[in-house]
């Protein structure tokens, strides 16, 4: 399933791992889906 | 948004990830993602426009397959309607409205038409004999090609053969078939196509 990509991130911004690389990973799984 | 080149030396160039990097990565799988959108729906949109079959998540080979299938599954079309008039010696079947480019072509309809002209020497002048032609056109072809007939007249027999010219003009949602008479007449004289009967036709989209 497609998230939006965030793509307004300031160096203050935390990186949570359960959501940040959830979706960034889910995101590319995603493309690798719709290439496939 | 553009693409960015991606940061592939973290191994020789380490530091701890900024906003930009996150930036980068979430934005080139944007880019990844509206170029996939775009150019996939580009081949969805194409085999779509002869039917719902495939979405975006559909695999290239669910893709190359539906195409497959459309060009050996080619759609068909029949139904009926009556000529129009063109001009004396002319009239036309126009069909609309299909949801596909016809290419083969099948007609049948029936016309009186003229067979030729005699001369009336009593009276000075020509008469016309109008014939009933019955005809298929066939892959843009009238057949038969021509038809006989005779003439019992207080003389000798008058023998006719004669013939009707099909051209038929194909565009995306259906065609026009000119049905004409080519006999010429004396000066002074017409050559006619009248007493249109119900035409019937069929029409096939492109194999292949």
């Amino acid at each position: 399933m497609w998230e939006t990509p965030k793509t307004d991130w300031v160096d203050s911004d935390a990186v949570n791992f359960e959501e940040t690389f959830q979706r960034i990973e889910a995101n590319i799984a995603y493309l690798k889906y719709l290439v496939r | 948004m553009a693409w960015q080149t991606p940061k592939t030396d973290w191994i020789t160039n380490p530091r701890s990830p900024m906003a930009v990097d996150f930036n980068r990565i979430e934005e080139n799988i944007k880019f990844i993602k509206d170029n996939i959108d775009a150019k996939k729906g580009l081949i969805v949109d194409a085999i779509n426009s002869k039917g719902d079959i495939v979405t975006i998540e559909n695999s290239y080979q669910e893709l190359a397959n539906a195409i497959t299938n459309i060009n050996k599954n080619p759609r068909m079309a029949s139904g009926s309607g009556q000529l129009v008039k063109v001009s004396d010696a002319s009239a036309k079947l126009v069909v609309t409205g299909l949801p596909f480019r016809p290419a083969r072509i099948f007609i049948t309809g029936k016309v009186r038409t003229t067979a030729g002209f005699w001369y009336d020497s009593l009276n000075y002048s020509y008469l016309r004999y109008n014939s009933p032609y019955e005809y298929a056109i066939i892959n843009d072809a009238v057949v038969p090609k021509t038809i006989e007939d005779k003439l019992f007249h207080s003389g000798p027999v008058i023998r006719y053969s004669f013939s009707l010219k099909c051209t038929i003009t194909r565009n995306n949602n259906g065609f026009e078939a000119l049905i004409s008479n080519p006999l010429a007449p004396p000066t002074g004289y017409k050559t006619i196509i009248d007493e249109y009967q119900t035409n019937y036709w069929y029409a096939y989209e492109q194999e292949g």
